[in-house]
């Protein structure tokens, strides 16, 4: 059966806590002449409230910070609202992309919060090259 | 060839900080939309509402025809939201499948109309809040 969303990044290692009010973790290298879009994600905070913005770097840009990279979307998660869904294409009619890789751009999530207390967290994204 | 040809193939990423009971932000300005295109509107699709710090209400507003500042007088209500800091982000929806239609202005611009975010709560206590707009301009 062919699906549109047809790879999967998701993280941490089990166990992994942010231990900062700001995280940013590098979800790798886009494909060089590409893109990816996103279509659906999962997150989950079951310690602490945490802000996922899903970002994207800027044309030629690597480094994971606010000036290098762009936002695509961004969706906050408590202990409260549990594991959430999130409709990053909305049957196609919202687009959630990155830039077309010249071969050195990342794509990244940050991760903000109010305090550094420990805090669990999990990523789970649904995307395709483009 | 894209996979994807979005209806709303605009979007407005807008965030602030703010520290009274009600407040003003000029959403087009983070989004080359201040002062709205003359002559178009913005045809909404979903708002996405973030606010880690405090309850917050959120009013999405543009100006009637002719005005610019961010006041009640001066703006229509188009949308609004509520979130709070233990619920996590919340979605508005504009489009509900193609059966509702919301515009902002009400009418087309004249080129002086700002699109704008009005945060109300309960407390004058400083929070950060965070919205994103998918629109398409007609």
């Amino acid at each position: 059966m062919a699906v549109l969303f047809d790879l999967i990044k998701s993280g941490p290692p089990p166990g992994t806590a942010t231990t900062a009010a700001e995280q940013w973790i590098d979800l790798g290298s886009i494909t060089s002449a590409s893109d990816f879009i996103v279509g659906k994600a999962i997150y989950t905070a079951p310690d602490k409230a945490i802000t996922f913005e899903l970002r994207t770097n800027n044309l030629t840009k690597s480094a994971g910070n606010t000036t290098d990279t762009t936002i695509m979307y961004s969706a906050a998660i408590t202990p409260k609202s549990g594991a959430k869904t999130i409709d990053m294409y909305l049957k196609g009619r919202i687009r959630t992309a990155t830039v077309i890789s010249t071969g050195v751009e990342h794509w990244w999530l940050r991760l903000v919060a109010k305090s550094a207390t420990a805090g669990g967290y999990t990523y789970r994204y649904y995307y395709a090259l483009e | 060839m894209s996979l994807l040809i979005p209806i709303f193939e605009g979007k407005i990423s807008g965030n602030g900080t703010t520290s009274s009971k009600d407040d003003y932000f000029d959403l087009g300005a983070f989004g080359s939309l201040s002062p709205i295109t003359s002559g178009k509107q913005l045809y909404l699709g979903y708002l996405i509402l973030i606010s880690q710090d405090k309850n917050l209400t959120f009013e999405l507003r543009s100006n009637i025809s002719g005005q610019s500042t961010g006041t009640t007088a001066n703006t229509d209500l188009i949308g609004e939201g509520a979130c709070d800091p233990t619920s996590g982000s919340v979605v508005v929806d504009f489009y509900f499948n193609g059966s509702i239609v919301n515009l902002a202005p009400l009418v087309a611009s004249t080129g002086v109309e700002k699109l704008w975010i009005r945060t109300k709560s309960g407390t004058n206590t400083a929070a950060t809040w965070q919205v994103f707009l998918y629109y398409t301009l007609i």
